[in-house]
């Protein structure tokens, strides 16, 4: 079957009861279809366009496409279009390296668990869901709930993060060189998260273990409800109102050396 | 047809030009009514900023590459593109470009406390401490021009997917209408349930006309009736229609009903005549207008010497209401010091312009009252601050024989709303605490009962306007999420048994 056909068929597919299912039934799909080899992801990205008024056109278009990627591999490159917003762009990658050129949508690199995925633009809610291993480069903003329940790996933003960032973190690392939002490491358990400039009111809300940084000025009610982990922020900020902890440490530093 | 803005003759920048921005000019003060005069009246006392100062100001911003602004601002409004987009002179624009973030931007302008938010993470504060970007100021004065100039509704954005699912939505305060005007933007049906004859909630009944004019609410409740939202009014769910009816004919629910039950002192002789909670005294006079009485309806007791216990948004507004009905002396009676006061500076400042007297460290202990059963004078208690408690303030001691009397004719108790509990008491299996909060899921805003959602002041207790749209707004996501979800999962908050 021809693949936009067989991406035809996936669109009109009932959505499986979870995220590794769908991506299992995307691949089978890919793996069904029949595509000249020097077809490259963009080239598959602009035929499936066609779709795009279709329900549901955003999550399966971003699964077909990844299904392709993981069975490709290598190195290539995906310059998006503004108007249409496509979710799970590189997730479920195990190896190679993808380029997005432009904004990506929810659960970008999400389950990625070796390779590097690198977004010229910003992405949206959920960039790193479940992520296991490899990188992830976001050269704009992150939206809330960056590398949710991420377990390993790292992810590198260059502006700032939103709300809820390292929500559920059981491992890797999450840098950003500008500023975080409300509750960074909410719930967090484990990892590394480090902040260069602010992160905003409820940092460590609920954080049981892990590691949180973070080297600009600091929001209000300061590791609530914290039972676990360390949270270094600077000396000067020593007087800000905490929030009621039941274990963990909170360090102040000067951050010299 | 828009008119054509001169941008270089007020100052601002061409576009397709770069913009050279100017931070060390001094912040632009917003032209306000004259203390003398507008105790006089209930007109807006904010006049907000000209073409010409709202350039200026747009043009200090520096448009950060990291806009701090930003994730300060509860729902993420994209505060440099909207400010750089007024410094061009396309100030409808970025009124559209706001409202992609925050549905009720003329509100949020007016009411939002923007010195603890965005302007508190300003950079320019760095340098020039207290000199930030006015960026409330700004949003308001954009979100004016778009409904001055094009009637607000004319902009709102066309549906193209419809989906089959049926939204109702509880409340129609900003909670409401932000969930209700993001899920009609998704393509769901959505219906709006409020209990008073107009819809709005608190920015209706609570918020005075000279904070936030009636007439700019009413107009971004017609943007968001625009977007296809039926509005019913006069409509208790649990009472005018049965709460089962709802659950049956609707795919998901969401609770908006924001925190409309007052916290009282529970001290002796707080029956008396004369002796108002903050919601009853502020309904009266903003929703039915009594300050016209007779030519209203609803009738007020007007003042000679009132007291207002608390120091909160609500206080404030409940003092410089005293003052506009004729007060000679009307004053803040606040346990805590003025460090504490939870009420905006803006507003402290402008309530003591009027004439209103704040006096700290003193709590009532009862009142008194006359002959007829009126209220005529409080009597009251010294307090000193202790060790900060659980909210990080200060938490107030008495001072032994400390008592005086404070003479007054009307006393109103603004010390604190909690959410009804008309719903909850209606809804079986929905799980609260402190009696009314309604316990939600902090990701998805799910309750204990399948397919109802909550937010705002609901799951919080009394907060701010715009913290009620953040909590809106994600539910609107979480609530698309669940209908878009072919096995509808749901995930309920984790609430313990023996609560």
């Amino acid at each position: 079957m021809e693949i936009t056909k067989s991406f035809e068929a996936f669109l009109n597919t009932k959505q499986e009861e979870n995220l590794e299912k769908e991506f299992a039934s995307a691949l089978n799909f890919v793996n069904s279809a029949e595509f000249d080899k020097s077809m490259t992801l963009q080239n598959l990205y602009e035929a499936l366009l066609s779709f795009k008024e279709v329900k549901d056109f955003q999550t399966k278009c971003g699964f077909f496409l990844s299904a392709f990627f993981s069975r490709e591999c290598g190195n290539q490159t995906l310059a998006l279009k503004d108007d249409c917003q496509i979710d799970f762009l590189g997730s479920f990658l195990a190896s190679g390296e993808l380029k997005i050129i432009g904004d990506a949508g929810d659960f970008a690199g999400s389950f990625l668990s070796g390779g590097k995925v690198f977004i010229e633009g910003s992405v949206k809610d959920n960039c790193g869901y479940f992520m296991k291993g490899g990188k992830i480069v976001v050269k704009g903003d992150a939206s809330n709930h960056l590398g949710h329940f991420m377990n390993g790996g790292e992810i590198t933003v260059e502006k700032n993060i939103y709300d809820f960032a390292g929500n559920c973190m059981i491992g890797g690392r999450i840098e950003c060189k500008g500023s975080a939002g409300y509750s960074l490491g909410y719930r967090m358990s484990g990892g590394v998260i480090e902040i260069k400039d602010l992160a905003w009111d409820l940092i460590g809300e609920e954080m049981a273990g892990g590691k949180i940084t973070v080297r600009g000025h600091i929001g209000k009610e300061l590791c609530q409800n914290m039972s676990g982990g360390i949270v270094t922020v600077r000396e000067e900020y020593k007087d800000t109102p905490k929030g009621k902890t039941f274990g963990g440490k909170i360090i102040y530093s000067n951050f010299k050396g | 047809m828009q008119e054509k803005i001169d941008i270089v003759k007020l100052g601002g920048v061409e576009e397709g030009k770069p913009k050279k921005p100017r931070p060390k000019l001094p912040r632009k003060e917003i032209a306000c009514q004259d203390p003398k005069e507008r105790i006089k009246n209930f007109n807006e006392v904010a006049l907000g900023y000209t073409p010409e100062e709202a350039v200026y100001e747009a043009m200090r911003c520096l448009e950060c590459q990291r806009p701090r602004c930003v994730v300060a601002c509860p729902v993420h409004i994209d505060i440099p593109t909207f400010v750089g987009l007024i410094a061009r002179g396309k100030f409808a624009e970025a009124a559209k470009d706001i409202r992609k973030y925050n549905s009720l931007p003329a509100v949020c302008g007016r009411v939002c406390p923007q010195e603890n938010l965005c302007e508190a993470a300003c950079i320019l504060n760095d340098t020039n401490p207290g000199n930030p970007i006015a960026i409330g100021r700004l949003e308001r004065f954009s979100a004016d021009y778009l409904l001055s100039k094009e009637n607000g509704s004319a902009e709102a954005p066309k549906i193209t997917h419809k989906t089959p699912y049926k939204v109702a939505i509880i409340g129609s305060g900003p909670s409401g209408l932000t969930c209700a005007a993001k899920l009609a933007q998704m393509g769901h049906t959505v219906h709006l349930f409020e209990a008073l004859h107009k819809a709005g909630g608190v920015m209706m009944y609570g918020i005075p006309e000279f904070r936030l004019p009636k007439e700019i609410v009413q107009k971004e409740i017609n943007y968001v009736k625009s977007l296809g939202v039926k509005v019913e009014t006069n409509c208790i769910v649990g009472k005018t229609i049965p709460m089962d009816e709802i659950m049956n004919e609707y795919d998901a629910v969401y609770i908006g009903s924001g925190a409309g039950f007052p916290n009282m002192m529970k001290i002796p002789g707080e029956n008396l005549g004369g002796i108002y909670s903050a919601n009853e005294f502020l309904t009266r006079v903003n929703l039915m207008r009594a300050y016209d009485f007779p030519k209203t309806a609803t009738p007020i007791r007007k003042p000679k010497r009132g007291v207002v216990v608390g120091a909160g948004f609500t206080a404030f507004d409940v003092v410089r209401i005293m003052l506009r009905l004729g007060a000679e002396h009307a004053e803040i009676v606040y346990r805590r010091t003025r460090k504490e006061m939870p009420g905006r500076g803006e507003e402290i400042e402008h309530s003591e312009e009027e004439g209103a007297i704040i006096r700290e460290l003193t709590n009532p202990v009862r009142f008194i009252g006359d002959e007829n059963g009126f209220v005529k004078a409080v009597e009251v208690q010294k307090m000193e601050l202790g060790e900060p408690d659980s909210s990080g303030r200060r938490k107030p001691i008495p001072v032994p024989n400390s008592n005086f009397i404070i003479e007054t004719d009307l006393v109103v108790i603004a010390i604190g709303q909690t959410p009804n509990v008309l719903i909850p008491s209606n809804l079986k299996g929905l799980s609260t605490r402190w009696g009314s909060v309604i316990n939600v899921n902090r990701e998805t805003y799910m309750t204990t009962v399948p397919k109802v959602f909550a937010g705002g002041d609901a799951i919080t207790g009394a907060a701010t306007v715009i913290l009620a749209i953040r909590a809106a707004t994600e539910a609107s996501r979480a609530i698309d999420t669940f209908l878009r979800d072919p096995q509808r999962k749901w995930y309920p908050p984790e609430v313990s048994e023996k609560k």
